[in-house]
C-alpha cells in the first residue's frame, strides 16, 4: 500500500535528520563548556562532561542519543542547568502552537477568500486591489511588518498591547504579522488556479445545465481549483513554523521559537539539537498528513498507484 | 442604373492567384525578441527591472556619494534623524546610514545572487544527469532513482533548520552563509530541471539527433539547454529574493554576517531595539530596501514567466 | 411541422487581445420540431459561437456586440437576463460539447453530474433523480449503470463519457439538443454508436437536434436539413439532397470534393481547397470566399451576394446566380483574356 511506503519514507527521513543533526553538532571543535571553565574547578567540569556523555567515543554517543530519542528523552539543557530540553519544549510549545494555528487559519481563510474573489472579478478593480495587496504581502517580510504594526497599533494608537502573551489581544498583531505572507501566497495561488479552472470545458457543461452560478462556482470551480493549493499546504506550514522564530522574538512571546533562538545565541547545544529534532519531526508528520489528504481529496490519484 | 459596359465590368472574372489570401501578416521574429517586447509591455515588470537596475547602480556608487564610511563611528553623532548631512540619518554608533544601507545592499545582493547561482548550478547538474540518464538502460535508471530518492529526502528536510544548524557550527560570515544557503536550496531546481528534460526528451528532434549519432554533450548543449534557459532564468528571479529573505531572517536570529560588515538583515536586527523610541530611520531604510528588492524581483519574475509561457488570456 | 427555433440576422462580435473579432455576421436559419439540422463549415467559421450564443453560454465579458433575434417556441431569447435564460438552459434546450475528455468535472461522480440538472429544473428529490439518471444511462447504452453512477469520469472511456454527456443533455427532456461536433474526438466505431443514439432520440423522443460538424458523411447519415457556414456567414442552406446532390455555392462544391465520402461509388480524387479563411478582425466587404473561389468576379470583391431562392427549400448566396452574370462559356473566355492581358 502506498501509505505504508510513504510512512517508511517518513521514518527514514526522520532518521536522516536526526543523524545529520547529531553529526553537525558533534563536529564542533572544542567544548561547549569552554566558557564555563573559569567558573568551575576542573573536576566539576569533568563531571559535567560525563553527565552529558561527552567523554565517551562518538559512536557510543550516537547510540546513546538514538536510544534516548526513542524514549523521547532529549537530554538536559546546558544553559538552564536545572531543566531538561523536554521541559522547555513542553513549556514553549503551547504558545507557539497557538500562534501558528491562529496564523494558519487567518492565512488560509482570507487567502482563499481574497484569491477566489479576485479570480471571479478578473481584471476588475477588486482583482487589482487584491493582487496589489498580495504583491505587498510577499515582498514585506514578517519581521519588518511586525515592528511597523507595533509602532502604530500599540505605541501611537494604543489599541493593542505592545508585547508578551496572555490575552487574545496579545495574539492579534503577532498572528497578523505571521499570516500576511502566507496569505498573499495562497491568494495568488488560488487565483491562478481558479482562472485556469474557469476556462475548462466542464464549466461550460455545468453552465449549460442551467444550474445557478453559485453552484457552478462552488461545486465545479472551487472544488477543482483548491486541489493544487492543498498540495502546497505542507511547505506553507513549514514556513509558518520558521516564521514563529522571529515573531516570538520581536513580540517577546514565551514560545518554543524564542527558546530556540535564545539557545542559538547561548550556544546551548542540547537545546538546539533537541528542538531542531522536535521541529523536524513535527514538520515531517505535517507534510505526511498534507500529502495524504491531497491524495484522498483528488479522486484521480489512486492510493495504491506507483510513483508520484 | 448601371450601363451595360459597367455591368460587364462588374462581372469580369478575377484570376485567383492575383488575390492574396495567405498573407502572413506578422513577420517571424526571434524568440528572445518576442520575450523582451512582452516584458516591456508589462509595465509592472518593467518597473521591477528598472528598480533592480537602480539598486545595483546605487549599491556600487552609493557609498561613494558621501564622505562617510560604513564603519566609521562617531559616538557624539549618534542617532541623528535624516538631515542634509546624513541623508538617511545615523545609527547609535554614529555611523552614516546612507553609506551603510548601500554597503548593505552589496552584501545582501551578493549573498542572494551567489547562493541562487550555486543552487541553480547544482540543481542543473543533478537534475540534468538524472533526467538524461532515466530510461537509458538499467544503469541509467539506477542513477536516476538514487538521485531522486536523495532529492525526495532532502526536500522533506526543513530547509531553514538545516541552514541554522550549519551556521551554528560554522562561524557565520559572508562565505559560510552563502554555502549554508546553497546546500539544501538546489533541490527544487533539480526537480524542475529533471521534469523539463524528461519532457524534452520525448520530442522528436532529440530522437532524431540521437539516431544520427550526435555525441551526448552536443545533444545536451544544442538541443536541451536552450529550451531550458527560460525556466532557469525564471527560477533565478524567484530564488534570489528567497535567498535575500533567508539571509535577513537569519540575521534576525543572530546568525547573519558579523559586525562591522552589515547586511540589510543585520541592520534591521540592530534597529529592533529602538523602534519604540522613535528612531524610525534605523528600521525604515534597510527594511524598505529589502521589501523593494523582493517586490522588484517578484514582479519582474512574474512578467518574465508570463512572457515565456503565454497562456491566452481571453 | 412548426418552427421550434428561429434565428434571424444573428450578429456576434467578440473581444480579443488583438481587437474585435466578428465571429458571426448576420446568420439566419430555422429548426423545426423533430428534425436534425446540420451546421457545416471549417473551424473558425462561427458555428460554435452561434451555438453558444443560442444557449447563452458566452461569457458577458467576451461579447463586444450582439444583435439579431433568437426565438424559441415564439419566445425571444436575445436580451434575456441570465436568470431568465436559466429556465431554458438544460430544461428546454441543452448542449453536448466537443471534447468528452475535458467536458466532465473530474472531481464529481458521474451520477451526481447527471442529476444536477434534474434536481434543479424538475425539483425532484435526489432519490427519484437517481432513478431517472440510471434509466438515462441505460438509454444511452451504458452497461451496468448502477456501478457507473458512482464512478468518476477518469474511470470511463472517451466513448462512454460522450454518452454520459448526452445523458446529461437529455436529463430534463429538452425539445432541442445542440451537439457541437459530438463525434470528432472519438474513434470511428464509437462514432457510429453515438450517431445511432442521436438518431434514436430523434425518432423516439421527437427531439430536434442541431448537429455541428465538418464531416459530410455524418450529415448524410442523420440530418434532414443543412446550413453551410463560411467566415461567419451562411452561404447556402437546404435539405440534405439539395446540398449533397445539387450544391450551388462554390464553397459547398469545393467542400464536397475535398472531403472523403464513405458512400462514394467510385474512386474520386480529393481536391483540397487552396488558401485559408479570411481574418475576422477585418473581414472583407465582399463575399468572404472570393479569394479562394475559382469563379471569382469583380463584383464578388465589392459586396455580399444577395439571397437566391433556388427552390422551396434551397437558398444560396452567390453572385453566380445573379441574372446579369455571364454564362460559363463567356466567363471562361473573359478569364483567358484576363490572363493573357496580365502576361503581356
Amino acid at each position: 500500500m502506498l501509505i505504508l511506503k510513504r510512512f517508511i519514507m517518513m521514518a527514514v527521513t526522520i532518521w536522516v535528520i536526526v543523524t545529520v543533526t547529531f553529526v553537525i553538532m558533534h563536529v564542533i571543535p572544542g567544548d561547549p563548556f569552554a566558557s564555563d571553565s573559569t567558573n568551575y574547578p576542573p573536576e566539576v567540569l569533568a563531571n559535567m562532561r560525563s553527565e552529558y556523555h561527552l567523554d565517551e567515543p562518538l559512536p557510543i554517543q550516537y547510540v546513546d542519543y538514538l536510544r534516548d530519542l526513542c524514549t523521547l528523552d532529549l537530554g538536559p539543557s546546558i544553559e538552564f542547568k536545572s531543566r531538561t530540553v523536554n521541559q522547555l519544549i513542553a513549556d514553549g510549545f503551547p504558545a507557539s502552537a497557538l500562534l501558528g494555528l491562529q496564523a494558519l487559519v487567518i492565512a488560509v481563510f482570507f487567502g482563499l477568500l481574497f484569491g477566489i474573489v479576485a479570480a471571479l472579478n478578473h481584471n476588475g478593480i477588486v482583482d487589482y486591489i487584491v493582487m496589489g495587496l498580495a504583491i505587498f504581502g510577499i515582498s514585506v517580510p514578517s519581521f519588518i511588518l511586525a515592528p511597523l504594526l507595533i509602532k502604530y497599533f500599540s505605541v501611537e494608537w494604543k489599541l493593542l498591547p505592545v508585547a508578551s502573551w496572555g490575552t487574545w489581544r496579545h495574539s492579534i498583531l503577532p498572528s497578523l504579522s505571521l499570516a500576511l505572507m502566507p496569505m498573499a501566497i495562497i491568494a495568488r495561488f488560488i487565483r491562478s488556479s481558479m482562472l485556469e479552472v474557469l476556462n475548462q470545458n466542464y464549466i461550460k457543461t455545468a453552465d449549460a445545465k442551467g444550474i445557478g452560478i453559485v453552484s457552478i462556482i462552488v461545486k465545479h470551480a472551487i472544488r477543482n481549483a483548491i486541489i493544487p493549493v492543498i498540495s502546497f499546504l505542507g511547505p506553507l506550514i513549514a514556513a509558518l513554523i520558521t516564521g514563529t522564530f522571529v515573531i516570538e522574538k520581536i513580540f517577546a512571546i514565551p514560545g518554543l521559537g524564542k527558546y530556540f533562538v535564545d539557545s542559538i545565541f547561548n550556544r546551548d547545544y542540547p537545546v538546539i539539537l533537541g528542538t531542531t529534532v522536535f521541529f523536524s519531526v513535527v514538520l515531517i508528520i505535517v507534510l505526511f498528513v498534507a500529502d495524504l489528504s491531497y491524495r484522498l481529496i483528488d479522486p484521480r490519484i489512486k492510493l495504491t498507484s506507483k510513483g508520484d | 442604373m448601371a450601363t451595360l459596359s459597367e455591368e460587364r465590368a462588374l462581372f469580369r472574372p478575377v484570376p485567383k492567384h492575383s488575390l492574396d489570401n495567405e498573407q502572413i501578416k506578422r513577420p517571424l521574429t526571434k524568440q528572445w525578441k518576442i520575450t523582451l517586447t512582452s516584458i516591456l509591455k508589462n509595465k509592472l515588470a518593467l518597473l521591477g527591472m528598472i528598480i533592480l537596475f537602480v539598486i545595483v547602480v546605487m549599491a556600487i556608487i552609493g557609498p561613494h556619494l558621501v564622505p562617510y564610511n560604513y564603519s566609521d563611528q562617531s559616538l557624539t553623532n549618534g542617532n541623528i534623524a535624516p538631515n542634509s548631512q546624513h541623508w538617511f540619518g545615523t545609527d547609535d554608533l554614529g555611523r552614516d546610514m546612507w553609506s551603510r544601507t548601500w554597503y548593505g545592499a552589496r552584501i545582501s545582493l551578493t549573498i542572494g545572487v551567489f547562493a541562487a547561482l550555486i543552487d541553480i548550478f547544482i540543481g542543473l547538474v543533478v537534475g540534468g544527469v538524472s533526467g538524461y540518464m532515466a530510461g537509458r538502460g538499467k544503469i541509467g535508471d539506477r542513477i536516476d532513482n538514487i538521485l531522486m530518492r536523495l532529492v525526495e529526502v532532502l526536500y522533506s528536510i526543513p530547509y531553514l533548520l538545516v541552514v541554522i544548524l550549519l551556521l551554528v557550527i560554522m562561524k557565520p560570515g559572508l562565505k559560510t552563509i552563502i554555502i549554508a544557503l546553497s546546500i539544501t536550496g538546489w533541490v527544487s531546481m533539480a526537480r524542475i530541471v529533471r521534469g523539463q528534460i524528461l519532457q524534452l526528451k520525448e520530442q522528436e528532434y532529440v530522437a532524431a539527433a540521437q539516431k544520427l549519432g550526435t555525441p551526448h554533450y552536443k545533444i545536451i548543449l544544442r538541443h536541451l539547454f536552450p529550451n531550458m534557459l527560460g525556466i532557469i532564468i525564471v527560477n533565478l528571479t524567484f530564488t534570489i529574493p528567497n535567498a535575500i529573505f533567508a539571509e535577513s531572517f537569519l540575521s534576525f536570529i543572530g546568525l547573519g554576517v558579523q559586525a562591522p560588515i552589515a547586511s540589510w538583515g543585520t541592520m534591521c536586527n540592530d534597529a529592533l531595539g529602538v523602534i519604540l523610541s522613535g528612531q524610525w530611520w534605523r528600521l525604515f531604510f534597510p527594511g524598505f530596501m529589502i521589501s523593494l528588492t523582493m517586490f522588484a524581483f517578484n514582479v519582474f519574475g512574474d512578467g518574465l514567466q508570463d512572457a515565456l509561457d503565454p497562456h491566452s488570456r481571453d | 411541422m412548426s418552427a421550434l427555433l428561429e434565428v434571424k440576422d444573428l450578429t456576434v462580435s467578440l473581444k480579443s487581445h488583438c481587437g474585435e473579432v466578428q465571429a458571426v455576421r448576420g446568420v439566419d436559419f430555422v429548426v423545426n420540431e423533430g428534425e436534425v439540422l446540420a451546421i457545416v463549415g471549417e473551424s473558425g467559421c462561427g458555428k460554435s459561437v452561434t451555438a453558444q450564443t443560442i444557449m447563452g453560454l458566452l461569457p458577458k465579458k467576451l461579447i463586444k456586440r450582439q444583435s439579431g433575434s433568437i426565438r424559441f417556441q415564439g419566445q425571444e431569447l436575445m436580451g434575456l437576463s441570465r436568470s431568465q435564460l436559466r429556465k431554458y438552459k438544460g430544461a428546454q434546450m441543452s448542449m453536448v460539447f466537443q471534447d468528452p475528455m475535458t467536458s466532465l468535472n473530474p472531481t464529481m461522480k458521474i451520477g451526481h453530474q447527471i442529476i444536477e440538472g434534474i434536481v434543479k429544473h424538475q425539483k425532484l428529490s435526489k432519490k427519484v433523480a437517481k432513478q431517472k439518471a440510471i434509466e438515462l444511462l441505460h438509454l444511452v447504452g451504458i452497461p451496468h449503470p448502477e456501478e457507473r453512477y458512482r464512478q468518476y469520469p477518469h474511470e470511463l472511456s472517451g466513448g462512454m463519457r460522450q454518452r454520459v454527456l448526452i445523458a446529461i443533455a437529455l436529463s430534463c427532456h429538452p425539445k432541442l439538443i445542440i451537439a457541437d461536433e459530438p463525434t470528432t474526438a472519438l474513434d470511428v466505431t464509437v462514432q457510429a454508436q453515438i450517431l445511432d443514439i442521436l438518431k434514436d432520440l430523434k425518432t423516439r423522443l421527437k427531439t430536434s437536434i442541431i448537429l455541428i460538424t465538418h464531416d459530410l458523411g455524418v450529415v448524410a447519415e442523420i440530418a434532414q436539413r443543412v446550413i453551410v457556414m463560411y467566415a461567419g456567414k451562411v452561404v447556402e442552406k437546404g435539405t440534405v439532397e439539395d446540398i449533397l446532390e445539387h450544391p450551388n455555392h462554390p464553397y459547398t462544391k469545393a467542400l464536397l470534393s475535398s472531403l472523403p465520402r464513405t458512400d462514394a461509388k467510385e474512386k474520386i480524387r480529393l481536391k483540397p481547397i487552396e488558401g485559408t479563411p479570411p481574418d475576422l478582425y477585418s473581414p472583407p466587404k465582399g463575399c468572404p470566399f472570393a479569394p479562394r473561389c475559382d469563379n471569382a468576379m469583380e463584383i464578388c470583391l465589392q459586396g455580399m451576394p444577395k439571397e437566391t431562392r433556388l427552390s422551396d427549400s434551397h437558398i444560396s448566396h452567390c453572385w453566380l446566380n445573379d441574372e446579369r452574370c455571364p454564362s460559363l462559356k463567356e466567363r471562361l473566355m473573359l478569364l483567358n483574356a484576363e490572363e493573357g492581358r496580365k502576361q503581356a
